[in-house]
């Protein structure tokens, strides 16, 4: 469905001020497209400059590197400066903030338990020979092993749309693990033991049922299951 | 990782980590494919008939008492594995210990069934 500029799209916005709401509820807001290839964030910031200043969001970069305004789009997770308007073929967009976590204030979440699920993991070099006079130098081979790994944006939109990950409160997720397997994999790194060991965990690794939400779920298309499955491998290598 | 040291986490019994059930998982479901395979070819599809005589003629062979209770004891195992790991997807109250409990009984006793009534078959 091509946009023009005029058009109008109806965003169905997800309200909730635990202050003075009893519960949540959808409010309906008009965006007019104003140029071609408006972004949903572009839409919600019309809507938050313009129509009605209460409306609570969270954004930054707005060009998909600071991961911060991971939403639910029309029942997709994803990061709405990343996501066209018009890609979603619809006159109306649903508007929810990300499944599974605590809701502070309409599409603000609490990303207080998956950020210490990241820390969990030691997401840092962590190094034991003393460092060379110069940089640690690393070949072009092991720094292409890296690929698919060290783009991570932590935006939540993986673990937030994994079934494994709201059943089980303790379950660490795909993004603070495919954080492990980044440092894991990291030939400069020499800390990957105890971070195995952290993560040879029932609430790690073997959580993972490979559902597969959390591919499909990525805006920037990394692999969170394959990089789990990197992990069990490197396990099961150790141990067995 | 401390904050997950959780009151329910030390009723997880031994093998904690959760590798070698997750392997075991594995194992159990590659052999199963070829022993409920084979159950299915010989029972349905080999031409014999199924009836007493010829089942009660089968089971009295040592070789295939062997192989009804290696199917068993894979087939036991793989079932109740994946049942414990939904118990831990969902459970995280004390009615984890006890569903927990309950199947580990519910497939030792099986288990024994099994043994008491292909071991000591002569047809």
């Amino acid at each position: 469905m091509a946009l023009n500029v005029g058009d109008k799209v109806i965003f169905k916005v997800f309200r909730y001020d635990p202050d003075k709401d009893k519960a949540p509820y959808y409010k309906d807001y008009e965006v007019t497209i104003t140029r071609k290839g408006m972004m949903v964030l572009d839409g919600l910031n019309q809507i938050k400059w313009e129509q009605d200043p209460s409306l609570s969001y969270r954004r930054s970069c707005r060009e998909g590197v600071c991961g911060s305004d991971g939403l639910n789009i029309n029942g997709m997770n994803t990061v709405s400066c990343m996501s066209h308007i018009e890609d979603y073929n619809s006159d109306v967009l649903v508007i929810k903030p990300l499944p599974g976590f605590p809701i502070v204030k309409d599409l603000v979440c609490d990303f207080d338990d998956f950020f210490n699920k990241y820390y969990a993991v030691k997401p840092y070099l962590i190094e034991k020979t003393p460092p060379p006079a110069r940089e640690r130098l690393q070949s072009v081979e092991d720094r292409a092993k890296l690929d698919g790994l060290y783009e991570c944006i932590l935006c939540g939109c993986c673990s937030s749309a994994c079934p494994s990950y709201w059943a089980d409160p303790d379950y660490l997720g795909p993004s603070a693990l495919i954080n492990a397997a980044r440092f894991v994999f990291d030939t400069r790194d020499e800390g990957s033991d105890e971070r195995l060991d952290l993560v040879n965990n029932i609430h790690a690794v073997w959580r993972c049922h490979t559902i597969l939400n959390c591919i499909h779920a990525c805006p920037k298309e990394l692999n969170p299951t394959k990089a789990i499955g990197m992990l069990q491998k490197e396990i099961l290598k150790r141990k067995f | 990782m401390m904050y997950m040291r959780g009151f329910i986490d030390r009723y997880q019994g031994s093998g904690k980590a959760g590798d070698l059930s997750w392997l075991l998982q594995r194992v159990s479901g590659v052999a199963l494919l070829f022993l409920l395979l084979g159950h299915f070819f010989i029972e349905h599809f080999a031409g014999v008939p199924v009836d007493y005589q010829h089942v009660a003629a089968r089971l009295a062979d040592p070789l295939w008492k062997a192989f009804d209770l290696t199917f068993v004891v894979f087939a036991l195992f793989h079932g109740i594995n994946g049942i414990f790991m939904n118990i831990e997807d969902y459970l995280h109250s004390g009615w984890r210990v006890f569903w927990k409990g309950f199947f580990w009984v519910a497939g030792v006793l099986y288990l024994v069934l099994a043994f008491i009534t292909i071991l000591p078959f002569k047809g």
